[in-house]
């Protein structure tokens, strides 16, 4: 005859799953508890650790630190590169480059005595290259008038009313021409006045002519008129 | 606020700067750390010391902490390794070995006949529980004081101290039983 087997209770499960009596007898004694000079060392020590990890991570910079440390040479360089477009335009339009304003009316050549002599040159390399006389047929034309006043020195209204009359930046249109014709006939100057007036038929055969200077066209009667009218201008 | 928060948190909170939540923290487990080492033959200031060492080395560690297991399981794995050197170091030096019973006198001592009978017997039998504990086989005396002062279960104790769950409670099963032995041939 066996004995049936005695069942033992799992002390352990009994003991973790429950307030054991082992537990509270343990718990009756006086807990001891470490100085305090501890807890002050070992805080000191994590916030120390927290010191230490703070000042090896990368600060975080603010969008004004950002800005503030940017490193400094490419805003040098785009301040210096607007200086110099800056003066290069500046002399660029000293230099006479008036064409690049666009209001530009041409009255700072004739406040210029300077420009204005090499003006009257008709070589002037500035003035030619850039301003070229506005109307082709004039500029082509052979002056008589203007041969004649290289081999004497022009008159001063010449200056001021020849067709190639480099301070002038208006077109010479050929009533133009016509009035410094006219102005040579009331100056008394018959004789250029012709020439000009030839010229000009010659380069505007069809133009209408006043009828002051038509009369200037016909032939000088040389002997004693006999009726005969001059109908045909010289051509 | 930081009160109600579990001890994962808080460490976490500490690893992103949070110097308060480290303090509740130590606050927590201070004691038991301590204990944990007094209670296992080690004279008080040696406690103190090791106990020391275990929260210098959580600090250390706290910049790659994750919560990968309870905190408790990780704090008592630190201060089991942190015993196991101890004591090899105290082998190789006999004079520095395993100190006598813990005194009990660390907390103040009442007179006699200040405490009634029956308290001044439950005292008495506390005093005597301690002393069979720091008599117990280490590994059976570590797993207890792990469950009491650390309040692990099983699975962390065998977690922190690097064994199956098997072991663990066998070892604890014959803490158990001596300790209850020893308290009723006392009584």
């Amino acid at each position: 005859m066996t004995r049936p087997t005695q069942h033992i209770p799992d002390t352990v499960d009994r003991y973790l799953a429950e307030d054991s009596d082992l537990s509270r007898l343990y718990r009756e004694h006086p807990r001891e508890d470490p100085s305090p000079h501890l807890a002050e060392h070992v805080r000191a020590a994590a916030r120390k650790a927290l010191a230490a990890r703070a000042a090896t991570r990368q600060p975080t910079r603010s969008w004004f630190n950002r800005i503030y440390h940017a490193p400094r040479i490419p805003l040098a360089t785009v301040a210096s590169g607007v200086l110099v477009v800056t003066i290069s335009l500046n002399v660029l339009y000293e230099k006479g480059d008036k064409t690049l304003d666009p209001g530009y009316d041409g009255s700072w050549q004739s406040s210029n005595p300077a420009l204005s002599k090499d003006a009257g040159k008709p070589e002037a390399p500035i003035v030619q290259s850039q301003n070229p006389p506005p109307v082709k047929p004039s500029a082509e034309r052979p002056a008589p008038a203007q041969t004649k006043a290289q081999a004497k020195p022009a008159p001063d209204f010449q200056q001021k009313t020849l067709p190639f009359d480099l301070n002038s930046q208006a077109p010479f249109t050929p009533e133009q021409w016509l009035a410094d014709i006219q102005a040579l006939v009331k100056a008394g100057k018959m004789d250029e006045a012709k020439e000009e007036l030839r010229g000009f038929v010659q380069d505007h055969p069809h133009h209408p002519l006043p009828d002051t200077l038509k009369t200037l066209l016909l032939p000088v009667p040389t002997s004693k008129p006999t009726g005969q009218t001059a109908t045909s201008p010289v051509p | 606020m930081s009160g109600e928060l579990t001890d994962e948190m808080l460490m976490l909170r500490y690893k992103d700067g949070d110097a308060d939540a480290f303090d509740n923290l130590f606050a927590r487990h201070n004691g038991g750390v301590y204990r944990y080492f007094l209670r296992q033959g080690q004279a008080a200031p040696y406690a103190e010391e090791l106990a020391q060492d275990v929260w210098i080395n959580l600090i250390r560690a706290a910049a790659n902490y994750e919560v990968t297991a309870k905190f408790n399981t990780w704090l008592y794995r630190i201060a089991h390794n942190r015993l196991i050197d101890h004591v090899r170091s105290a082998s190789a030096r006999p004079e520095d070995g395993f100190d006598e019973l813990p005194e009990t006198a660390n907390a103040a001592p009442i007179p006699e006949f200040q405490i009634p009978e029956r308290i001044n017997e439950r005292r008495q039998m506390a005093e005597h529980m301690l002393r069979v504990i720091a008599e117990l086989p280490p590994d059976q005396a570590e797993v207890f004081l792990l469950h009491e002062e650390g309040e692990l279960t099983l699975e962390q104790i065998a977690a922190a101290t690097g064994v199956g769950r098997e072991t663990a409670k066998s070892r604890l099963r014959y803490a158990l039983n001596k300790l209850r032995t020893a308290l009723n041939e006392w009584h």
